[in-house]
């Protein structure tokens, strides 16, 4: 795998794996900052590494260029740039074993009715530990959960579905709440026949753009934005049927550090 | 915590106090205080679990639909809110006030988060007013310009 970095912000890091080469046109996969983003032109080879703020991530730099990873800047960038690289060289999509190893603890439901979101969460925030993060961890991942399960009953083949009504799926929703020594992943898939990239891309534009809800869908249009915005990476499969969708948050007692994230954005084809 | 709304009202006088509690969501319905005409309103969100983004668009509507010189404050606002209402454009009316809120803490001692509830009046600036715990200095645990940038919304 040929590596071309064009990144003056990120200068220090260490990538283990590739040949790194001089110029673009050479390279497998090339990597700029927000300084150099400018340079970039090809949505399935160029990588964003971003210090700046998400609204600018998406609204000014994603929307310039539409790739699919936009990574922000954390004490272990260096371990996610080594992981989308690797995954995007052998054409898979993210697994959890390998992005997430060695998990201390792991719950997952399967949700059928619209009607056990409510209940669903609860049972397994309440079988989680959150004893060594800071305590708003709790109700960022309660809300995030919710979003992501709302969405995956009422999207169902692509419609917007009324939210008053009970959906009730043939194929379970999964629910996946787990924790290793570094992270917290949170995880949800669909069977909604996928989210296309050009349609999230629109979707969290949407939302950093007005802030508002949508008065004219049954649903407000700003879930995805919410989720995007309070997780440290948002990783999405787009798979045969549908979408997995995976947050993963640091391992943090202080909230000051969680704010002072840049979140991060995958969007792995398989391809 | 029930995870279902519930809305608990207290008129006295011109003014109603609401006490908000669960989860504000897509069945969220505020039918009970609509029909309860006052010139105050006081909503305590003390006990609020939870706004999703369809909660967050049935909590502006019905906010449109109160008097409009209708007297809106908000109290006892927990940190999720906070970082939401930091998110969306509308959740606090023009003119209404957050007379108090939760913010983040340190306790270096203890190692430990806590949630110390704020006057809005002390934030003074935009600056973190001191807090202590058992006479341990506490330290605002959250990034200033982000977290209160909140109450420039209120009128």
């Amino acid at each position: 795998m040929k590596i071309y970095i064009n990144a003056p912000e990120f200068s220090d890091i260490n990538l283990k794996r590739g040949q790194f080469v001089n110029t673009p046109e050479e390279a497998d996969y090339r990597i700029y900052d927000h300084s150099t983003w400018d340079l970039a032109k090809n949505p399935d080879k160029d990588i964003l590494l971003s210090s700046v703020d998400d609204e600018i991530n998406i609204l000014e730099h994603l929307n310039k260029v539409h790739s699919h990873h936009l990574i922000g800047k954390s004490s272990n960038i260096a371990t996610e740039v080594e992981r989308t690289l690797s995954i995007l060289d052998q054409g898979d999509h993210w697994d959890p074993s390998k992005g997430f190893p060695s998990p201390i603890s792991s719950h997952e439901v399967l949700l059928s009715s619209s009607k056990e979101i409510k209940n669903s969460i609860d049972e397994v925030l309440s079988n989680f530990d959150f004893s060594d993060q800071f305590n708003e961890q709790k109700d960022i991942i309660r809300l995030l959960a919710n979003e992501l399960l709302v969405n995956a009953f009422y999207h169902q083949l692509g419609e917007d579905q009324d939210r008053s009504s009970e959906i009730i799926l043939e194929t379970p929703v999964p629910l996946q709440l787990a924790r290793n020594e570094s992270s917290v992943l949170l995880r949800v898939e669909d069977t909604n026949g996928g989210f296309p990239y050009e349609k999230m891309l629109a979707s969290l534009s949407r939302g950093f753009r007005d802030k508002t809800p949508r008065q004219d869908t049954e649903g407000a249009g700003l879930g995805l934005y919410f989720v995007f915005k309070m997780t440290n990476q948002l990783i999405l499969n787009l798979k045969e049927n549908g979408t997995e969708i995976i947050c993963m948050f640091d391992l943090n007692k202080r909230y000051k550090e969680y704010m002072k994230r840049v979140s991060s954005l995958h969007y792995y084809t398989g391809k | 915590m029930s995870t279902s709304l519930k809305l608990e009202t207290q008129i006295l006088d011109n003014k109603v106090e609401v006490k908000v509690s669960g989860q504000i969501d897509e069945d969220a319905t505020f039918e009970k205080i609509l029909n309860i005409k006052q010139e105050v309103y006081i909503f305590d969100l003390e006990g609020v679990s939870l706004i999703n983004s369809c909660g967050v668009r049935e909590w502006i509507n019905f906010l449109e639909k109160l008097p409009e010189d209708a007297d809106i404050t908000y109290k006892n606002v927990p940190q999720i809110v906070v970082e939401q209402i930091n998110m969306v454009q509308g959740f606090v009316r023009p003119g209404a006030r957050i007379t108090s809120f939760y913010a983040p803490y340190y306790n270096e001692e203890k190692d430990e988060v806590v949630k110390v509830l704020l006057q809005s009046d002390e934030v003074a600036n935009g600056k973190a007013p001191s807090k202590s715990e058992d006479g341990t200095d506490l330290e605002f645990d959250a990034i200033e310009a982000q977290y209160f940038n909140f109450l420039k919304q209120q009128g």
